[in-house]
């Protein structure tokens, strides 16, 4: 490889940090402790860089994908294939200033948390990290009918969850998309 | 394919990175580190590593290799591992839930499994194994389950989601759930976790070296973690069990599920 090249890969892959680290950290920090997250995300970056010539137009789902390989690696040697867990916001997370909201996290907290892992990484791949159901298909490594069909489970058992605890349980309609505001 | 999922908007609001933005120090140390990978300075910048830690079972590490192509990662904080593993010692101490009451809060507050932090009470701590500064713990709340090591009282080193599907029965008097390795030379130790029958009185590690190991047996449990790398290897250390009937010995391969 020319000097040259090797500066355009260089300024490429720069850009890609730039404009993949914020989520890159995020998606790590809902599924490990913070103090965890900087290592795990600098080998992401690492295996990116080794993998250069891997990486596809839209990185950030393939880069959600290695991540999630090194935290299955790193969290704890798994003896059988798990889905990784995802946290929770900390029920003395951003205070709420109304008593009704405040119980009806409560309740959103509890459906959410009864729910399997498996399920709870299904539904937070889409939900939190604002993956399309294609894009969320490859990070977990799966046909996108097949999750597609998990995502329809995990969904149908989370609200029968909430419903049954909640006395309000209002269905708003916003598309996921729009939820994060990515495609 | 229906992919709306318009109604369940409500629980991003348990997000918990949803606000999170990286600051300027940590996109500082990232470029920084991008920029010596890139100059092809990694992993001869680190001045210690910490690999990843190792599957027992080949398949599984095969398969994990495959995805990440990971060989090390960078430790922030090397001398947690490595005051553990200076530590450690074969028998471990006999604790309650209340004298881990710290370390059970430590272990849920990393989020996984669906613990939560603040709801943390000692009959929730389901078994304890503590040797020098630091702590195994399984806790257990409700219907959420994790495994933990603890270093002191704060400092979690390792954390997984466990579940309790697969106990052990009368014809299978003891399982492995779980082991492993992790770190490198001085600071590596392996840990392992599983479930027993109530018939099983004791439960013992044999490593190569014919290092006795006592574990720590508790309800439906029993774990134990130790220096060096015997769990990151396929039956490269023996089960000991001790029933009212007598003594019997297992490889790790004859004990996980499935077997």
């Amino acid at each position: 490889m020319t000097a040259t090249a090797n500066d355009d890969r260089k300024e490429r892959f720069r850009q890609l940090h730039a404009q993949t680290y914020g989520d890159l950290l995020r998606f790590v920090e809902r599924r490990v402790p913070p103090a965890e997250a900087e290592d795990i995300v600098s080998t992401v970056f690492l295996t990116a860089w080794r993998r250069y010539d891997d990486l596809p137009d839209d990185a950030r789902p393939w880069l959600f994908g290695v991540a999630r390989g090194v935290l299955a690696n790193q969290t704890r040697g798994w003896l059988r294939r798990r889905a990784l867990d995802v946290r929770m916001v900390a029920e003395d997370g951003p205070a709420d200033d109304h008593s009704g909201a405040a119980a009806s996290r409560v309740d959103l907290q509890r459906a959410w948390r009864a729910q399997r892992p498996a399920d709870r990484e299904v539904l937070a791949l889409v939900l939190f990290d604002g993956l399309t159901v294609e894009q969320a298909a490859e990070v977990a490594g799966v046909r996108v009918s097949t999750f597609a069909m998990r995502l329809s489970r995990a969904r149908r058992r989370l609200l029968s969850a909430y419903v049954g605890t909640s006395d309000d349980a209002v269905l708003s309609i916003t598309c996921p998309q729009a939820i994060k505001g990515q495609s | 394919m229906n992919t709306d999922l318009s109604d369940l908007q409500q629980f991003t609001a348990l997000d918990p990175a949803a606000e999170r933005e990286p600051s300027q120090a940590e996109w500082n140390r990232s470029r920084q580190a991008v920029e010596r990978m890139m100059n092809g300075e990694e992993p001869a910048q680190r001045a210690r590593v910490l690999t990843s830690r190792r599957f027992a079972v080949g398949l599984v590490a095969a398969a994990a290799v495959a995805v990440t192509g990971v060989v090390g990662v960078p430790a922030l904080f090397p001398s947690t591992a490595e005051r553990a593993v200076a530590d450690w010692m074969p028998t471990p101490g006999s604790l309650t839930g209340a004298a881990v009451l710290p370390q059970a809060k430590a272990c849920a507050g990393g989020g996984v499994g669906g613990l939560n932090a603040g709801a943390v009470t000692p009959d929730q701590v389901v078994l304890a194994d503590q040797r020098g500064v630091t702590t195994q713990l399984i806790v257990k709340q409700g219907a959420a389950l994790a495994e933990c090591l603890v270093v002191d009282t704060d400092r979690p080193l390792a954390s997984m989601a466990m579940d309790e599907s697969r106990p052990a029965t009368a014809a299978k008097p003891i399982t492995i759930e779980t082991y492993s390795s992790r770190g490198e030379g001085d600071d590596e130790y392996s840990s392992v976790v599983g479930r027993i029958d109530p018939a099983v009185t004791g439960v013992d590690v044999i490593l190569g070296d014919g290092t006795v190991i006592r574990t720590t047996a508790k309800a439906t449990w029993w774990g134990a973690w130790w220096p060096g790398p015997a769990a990151g290897q396929v039956d490269a250390f023996t089960v000991r069990v001790h029933t009212a009937k007598g003594t019997t010995d297992y490889k790790p391969s004859q004990l996980t599920p499935g077997d």
